[in-house]
């Protein structure tokens, strides 16, 4: 890991590099995970320190940073707030690529786990029509849905529409550019 | 009458808000604030360049404080031990660095806020809007 040298002339990319970067990004998570509990928990720092037995002046400094901190310390505190901290490591080149192609380098992982539970639910969802051979199909969902899958070893696209109070999906359209999946195709296409 | 554009801080690379670099007659406030630094400063400017990254994802840096006083209620600051980076929350724009000190001369850079924020409201009344300039 690169160290700042003494320029004032960086970069974002410099930025990322430093070792500082990621301290301050691992501080700050750490610092607004810990706002989150006092404020949902309706705690005082005074209260939070003295839950985990530590001094009011040791949250402080964990709110402001100021010091670096033991790993095991700082696992007791998010154990403390129920939280499991995970570690997540990337590699490098492909942070900077992420930045150089103008993406966003952060990475939020309570958003990725919902998208991804709810791709989930769509895929379990589309997995439930394809067993039906006819008939209806009542789902819960409220709106027009996009679904990539994977029907019979060939990737397809379903449009699916729904309406409210738990009728029936209208239909399921099959987008298809092969002359595939014949029998699958009546199975979804309306129902 | 000064002429106000923005361009977007080449930090701020997050998604989620725009923080941008206000620009007063062709001079970019942000570049004259790191100009004006010596190289001593550079660990605590590396500190101004993350919380801007930050505020761009939308997080909080620890080091953003509110500024009171009467009619700065929109300004901010980011800052370190000697240095202070001041930036005014305007909508639609999203965040606009207007001013960058030291801590010795804060109370002189404070107070020319307001005037500045009146001139940057009365700009975009003249012209309809602050134009980004790249």
């Amino acid at each position: 890991m690169e160290h700042l040298n003494s320029s004032l002339d960086f970069d974002f990319k410099d930025l990322l590099c430093s070792k500082e970067f990621w301290e301050e990004n691992f501080k700050t998570t750490f610092f607004e995970a810990i706002e989150e509990y006092l404020e949902e928990n309706n705690l005082t720092r005074t209260d939070f320190a003295k839950q985990i037995g530590v001094s009011r002046g040791y949250i402080s400094q964990i709110m402001n940073g100021d010091s670096d901190h033991r790993l095991s310390k700082m696992i007791d505190l998010a154990i403390a707030m129920k939280k499991a901290p995970y570690l997540y490591l990337k590699d490098l080149e492909e942070v900077i690529d992420k930045a150089d192609s103008g993406k966003s380098v952060d990475i939020n992982f309570k958003e990725i786990e919902e998208k991804a539970e709810k791709c989930e639910f769509l895929e379990n969802r589309t997995r439930s029509v394809h067993s039906r051979h006819a008939g209806y199909f009542y789902g819960s969902l409220r709106r027009t849905a996009h679904i990539n899958t994977n029907l019979n070893g060939a990737f397809v696209h379903l449009k699916v529409e729904c309406i409210e109070n738990e009728q029936p999906i209208k239909y399921f359209e099959l987008n298809r550019s092969l002359n595939i999946l014949d029998s699958s195709y009546k199975l979804v296409h309306e129902v | 009458m000064s002429k106000f554009d923005l361009y977007i801080n080449k930090f701020a690379t997050g998604e989620k808000t725009s923080v941008c670099n206000l620009v007063i007659d062709g001079v970019c406030q942000y570049e004259s604030f790191v100009e004006g630094l010596e190289t001593i400063m550079v660990k605590e400017l590396k500190k101004i360049s993350i919380s801007l990254w930050q505020l761009s994802e939308n997080k909080k840096p620890r080091n953003k404080n509110f500024i009171r006083g009467k009619g700065l209620e929109d300004f901010r600051e980011l800052k370190t031990k000697n240095l202070r980076l001041y930036y005014l929350v305007l909508k639609p724009y999203g965040l606009i660095i207007c001013l960058g000190g030291q801590k010795t001369n804060q109370r002189r850079d404070i107070a020319s806020l307001k005037s500045l924020k009146d001139k940057i409201i009365q700009h975009i009344k003249d012209y309809g809007a602050l134009e980004f300039i790249s």
